[in-house]
């Protein structure tokens, strides 16, 4: 899939992530390239986090959720992400990167980790607006913050 | 002095961003609008006790207040989003 296609997509799918991201108080999303970037403030923690969608081949895929340093969003992976006590976590590798997943529908982790590769989703499973509200399930129903980094 | 509308309209959305309108008064339950939002958002088939309601970006805990107890208008705009999401 070009490029072009998956940003007009995520172009046509902006305006709902925006309004998602303003009702369930998360930051306005950014796009740069095919990465849309969410600040997360979250209460007990001691700065905020940044949220990385990757959006390569969206929507034929689905975002590739992954946080990153909010001062150099380059580096990405587990030092970055908020620690919750019930977030059902897991790891695949894409590439070489050993990537963090919230393994959840909708997230590309999901998707693409091997216990799940035999489901069947169509692409109106992961819209933009989805992984912002996946954001606020991870930060307000997956138990105890316990801190930065898995 | 403008009497006060008792027909107002509560934007409910999914969790995937879909929004519908729906025809709320404002001493109605919370309980009665999720009920409501649950099936013009999921289907008529689908169990209003599975889902939750979002307002503020807060769980709404007291489905017996009313709309106005809990601080709606009309124009205000709630999430609907299933309860147990799968896991793992």
């Amino acid at each position: 899939m070009d490029a072009e296609l998956s940003i007009k997509l995520i172009e046509r799918d902006w305006a709902a992530l925006a309004a998602q991201c303003a009702r369930l108080y998360l930051g306005e999303p950014k796009l740069v390239d095919l990465q849309v970037f969410i600040t997360v403030v979250i209460e007990e923690a001691d700065g905020p986090f940044l949220a990385a969608l990757e959006c390569d081949d969206y929507n034929v895929q689905a975002p590739l959720l992954d946080f990153a340093d909010p001062d150099d969003p380059a580096h990405r992976g587990k030092p970055y992400w908020p620690k919750y006590a019930n977030a059902p976590m897991n790891s695949i590798m894409i590439g070489e990167r050993n990537v963090p997943i919230m393994c959840t529908p909708g997230t590309r982790g999901y998707h693409l980790h091997t216990s799940h590769a035999a489901e069947r989703f169509d692409p109106s499973t992961w819209p933009l607006a989805l992984s912002a509200t996946l954001l606020w399930r991870l930060t307000h129903e997956m138990g105890d913050y316990q801190g930065r980094g898995l | 002095m403008a009497e006060k509308s008792n027909h107002w309209t509560i934007v409910a959305v999914s969790d995937s961003g879909d929004e519908v309108s729906i025809a709320a008064h404002p001493e109605e339950k919370l309980k009665t609008l999720l009920v409501k939002a649950t099936h013009a958002l999921y289907g008529e088939n689908a169990e209003p006790d599975k889902y939750e309601l979002l307002i503020g970006g807060v769980k709404a805990d007291n489905l017996e207040a009313t709309l106005e107890q809990a601080g709606l208008h009309s124009g205000s705009e709630v999430v609907v989003q299933i309860i147990d999401v799968h896991r793992g």
